[in-house]
């Protein structure tokens, strides 16, 4: 896992709802930065500090966002350690860190 | 009948708060909260509802015990950084899944929903700026403020 400033991090320009199918869709505020922290099969994961992100459905579970292609793919569960499909993928508008 | 009806409003007010919290509010109970320490993290647990006031689920925090969710009630445990499984039951269990950092602080708020017999209390985790905000209304539900409560750091 990577601990600086990678390449990859970015602020997320638009708040966005990704919906998970679960009816309780997951909300990403505008200005939030984003860190990236790990790959997985699906896109590369991010943290943030800058709000709580989770995943609900009956259990509500804490994440990182899963992204390929500034396309929101959805969600790693940190503490199972598994991969949430968001319904549909959603682009996002994210400028870079590094300009 | 109007006196018969007042009586019933009173004895289901009564009844409401009395099952409601009945410890120090959080500003005198926070005065007895030690520091926490640097090797541990610290969860607050709240609920400001007064509906489903009846309800008092045990939380368990990784299959421990640590105390009661109870309206407008709250408790803190300490543990060590690591991943960690709030969970409460009525009808149903509800589990929060979060991970804790060294020196980090968490809040948790225990909402209620409806059920099909009787309510559901679940466990959410909300941003600290909330939970500082919010956990003013509550009272001290722990066993003792100053640490009997804390069971996972002591």
């Amino acid at each position: 896992m990577a601990t600086g400033p990678t390449n990859d991090d970015f602020i997320l320009q638009e708040s966005v709802d990704i919906p998970l199918g679960t009816g309780f869709p997951t909300h990403l505020k505008a200005g939030t930065r984003w860190h990236r922290v790990g790959q997985t099969p699906y896109g590369a994961v991010y943290s943030t500090t800058d709000q709580i992100v989770k995943v609900e459905a009956s259990n509500i579970y804490e994440a990182w966002l899963v992204m390929a292609d500034q396309t929101v793919k959805g969600f790693y569960l940190l503490v199972e350690k598994t991969f949430v499909q968001a319904s549909h993928p959603v682009p996002v508008t994210i400028r870079s860190t590094n300009n | 009948m109007k006196k018969l009806v007042s009586l019933l409003i009173a004895a289901c007010l009564a009844s409401l708060f009395s099952a409601c919290a009945s410890g120090p509010e959080y500003a005198t109970a926070a005065k007895s909260i030690p520091p926490l320490s640097p090797d541990n993290a610290r969860i607050y647990i709240y609920r400001t509802t007064v509906l489903g006031a009846v309800l008092k689920p045990t939380i368990t925090i990784n299959d421990k015990e640590v105390g009661s969710s109870t309206a407008q009630g709250f408790l803190y445990v300490d543990e060590p950084p690591g991943e960690y499984k709030i969970s409460t039951s009525t009808e149903v269990t509800r589990t929060l899944s979060l991970t804790l950092d060294k020196g980090q602080t968490r809040y948790v708020r225990c909402g209620v929903s409806m059920g099909f017999f009787v309510g559901h209390v679940y466990p959410e985790l909300v941003e600290n700026s909330v939970g500082e905000q919010e956990i003013t209304s509550c009272k001290y539900t722990g066993v003792s403020p100053g640490g009997a409560s804390s069971t996972g750091g002591n």
